[in-house]
């Protein structure tokens, strides 16, 4: 196990824009951490630099407080986990769970013991001798979690380990990734696109955007407490609502209210303000209503059960002390 | 039965020609001038020398030869330039194609020089060099669009579970690769089998003639031995064809990848 850090690191490619610009970020030791941001934004090149797949243009890497700059991916002993799984397809399970091990000069009888045992601990003992085409998509992540897992290794990567796979079967490897960082207590680099994956997962987020570092933080902080308007739009479904300032009379620069934050008042009232319904959204639990205002749509959270109709008049009024503001540069404001 | 007719009319173009020679081959001599022989016969084959089963040993030697130099060459070089992060990979790779665009013919006299500063003259090995520069541009290519195919991801995982780029090729990459590896050595072996200039013109000692040098040289003065001619042709054709049915799917699934994203 061990601590990852990155110290002013940057890469650039000629011709283009800096992929990162100096980011700067702690992972303690046995830390689940998500790299999060849109595509483009770095969070698959800092992976790719913590493994040593890539070399920074400038900055330090240090894995367990050595620095690893220049070091091949083996000598620093991660692991990593791909979105395409990238399973040897000429290999069968039991190949592919092997190879690191094989890579690393392990003895035979030592590696047919860490393959059963990581097998056993994934589930996977009765698909050893099958070949990764004959593997349903949830199988094959499987074992590139063994795969990753057989060596050991201090740290581990992950590069979108679930955005192939469906709806139901993501989240049940998400429970059992989390169950498997409680077990291991080791280091997780996580790399994600899927802001929902990154909040249930994480002990700490860090949000990147274009090369930049946005914000790091847990993710109760980063969802509740965004640095600027470009996290807080980044997290929460529906999107966070953000109008002009001046629409509650508070000065200039703009302001950010959580749709669930918004009450639904069926007549006017201290600091709400009027609009027509123009979209309910009805998801099971509650209905999500749009409502045109004078200055901006507000989408607000309402009962599944609410009557209410597009046309409707309605006024919105954010809850106390909820309002976030942003400057005009997009920075969150203080107080 | 307009597509029958068509069928017959292409296997006439193309096997027609085969079919002839194979019949010319068992074609008793005295009946040549006929338009059908009345009886067959092996003579021909019969007639074939040592030297000509020599000729066969030199033409396998130096065709096995030529597609063991290319292929290790070229799947090396073709990995890293699909795979790894080379500087000038686009020109090499125009580089390669530029230069079989040369007609053989124009290389000739400056081969000769070269070979024989080299004392390679009038060696077999002589010959696989030069057929190896001229087959390593198309199984570069063909080698190139088909690591390509393979993800990146792959040699990434490789990487990271402690391969070097060289661990990665053979471990991971060379076992994936035999489709395509099997389309180029037949390619790169059709070549050197058939080539005829370069064996003609850099080979002197009689026990190094290949095949095609050998079957040209057949005619003497006063005789065109058309029985020996057929029937060696058909010995040297009938590997090629065998080799070639036996693997058609292969080459033909190595011929267009890379063409369409599966």
């Amino acid at each position: 196990m061990a601590t990852v850090s990155l110290e002013r690191l940057r890469k650039s490619h000629p011709g283009a824009p800096d992929a990162l610009r100096e980011v700067t970020l702690e992972i303690a030791d046995g830390e689940f951490l998500s790299l999060v941001g849109p595509s483009g934004c770095g969070k698959s090149t800092t992976l790719n630099l913590i493994a040593g797949l890539d070399e920074p243009t400038s900055g330090t890497i240090r894995i367990g407080g050595r620095e690893v700059n220049g070091l091949s991916p083996s000598e620093r002993d991660v692991a990593m986990v791909f979105q395409s799984y990238a399973l040897y397809p000429h290999k069968d399970v039991r190949g592919n769970l092997a190879f690191p091990l094989q890579m690393g000069r392990v003895s035979r009888a030592e590696i047919e013991r860490r393959v059963a045992e990581t097998a056993a601990l994934l589930g996977i003992e009765q698909l050893l001798s099958r070949r990764p085409r004959e593997l349903s998509g949830g199988q094959r992540q499987r074992v590139a979690l063994g795969r990753a897992l057989v060596r050991k290794p201090r740290v581990f990567l992950f590069d979108e380990p679930l955005s192939n796979l469906d709806a139901a079967l993501r989240s049940q490897l998400r429970g059992e990734l989390k169950r498997l960082h409680a077990t291991l207590r080791a280091t997780f680099v996580y790399v994600t696109h899927d802001q929902a994956e990154a909040m249930t997962l994480s002990d700490r987020i860090a949000v990147l955007r274009e090369g930049s570092l946005q914000q790091v933080g847990p993710p109760r902080e980063i969802y509740e407490r965004p640095a600027n308007r470009f996290v807080a739009e980044f997290f929460g479904t529906p999107r966070i609502n953000v109008l002009p300032a001046r629409a509650f009379g508070l000065g200039d620069g703009e302001v950010g209210i959580r749709p669930e934050k918004v009450e639904l008042l069926a007549g006017p009232a201290q600091g709400a303000l009027e609009g027509t319904v123009e979209l309910c959204e009805l998801t099971g639990a509650e209905t999500w209503v749009t409502v045109r205002t004078s200055s901006a749509s507000v989408v607000a959270r309402g009962a599944a059960e609410l009557a209410i109709a597009p046309g409707d008049r309605v006024w919105v009024r954010p809850l106390q002390g909820r309002i976030l503001r942003f400057d005009a540069s997009g920075a969150a404001q203080n107080g | 039965m307009k597509r029958a007719l068509g069928t017959l009319a292409v296997l006439a173009f193309f096997l027609g020609p085969l079919a002839w020679q194979a019949l010319t081959s068992v074609w008793p001599e005295a009946e040549l001038t006929r338009p059908l022989p009345r009886s067959f016969t092996l003579a021909s084959y019969a007639g074939l020398h040592g030297t000509f089963a020599r000729a066969v040993l030199n033409s396998l030697v130096v065709a096995a030869g030529t597609t063991a130099l290319c292929l290790s060459v070229g799947a090396s070089a073709a990995f890293a330039i699909a795979k790894l992060d080379l500087p000038g990979k686009r020109l090499l790779l125009g580089g390669a194609l530029a230069i079989s665009m040369f007609p053989p013919i124009a290389t000739v006299s400056p081969l000769y020089l070269a070979l024989r500063a080299l004392h390679l003259r009038d060696t077999l090995a002589g010959l696989v060099l030069p057929y190896a520069t001229f087959a390593l541009p198309l199984t570069l290519w063909l080698l190139t669009s088909f690591f390509r195919e393979l993800p990146d991801e792959l040699y990434r995982a490789a990487r990271v579970d402690g391969c070097t780029p060289w661990q990665a090729f053979v471990h991971v990459f060379l076992p994936l690769s035999w489709p395509a590896l099997a389309t180029s050595a037949i390619l790169v072996f059709i070549f050197s089998w058939n080539e005829l200039l370069y064996a003609l013109t850099f080979l002197s000692t009689p026990e190094r003639r290949t095949i095609p040098v050998a079957i040209a040289l057949f005619a003497g003065e006063h005789v065109e031995p058309w029985g020996q001619i057929a029937a060696a042709s058909v010995i040297a054709t009938l590997p090629l064809a065998l080799l070639t049915l036996f693997f058609q799917r292969r080459i033909v699934s190595g011929l267009t990848a890379g063409a369409v994203k599966e």
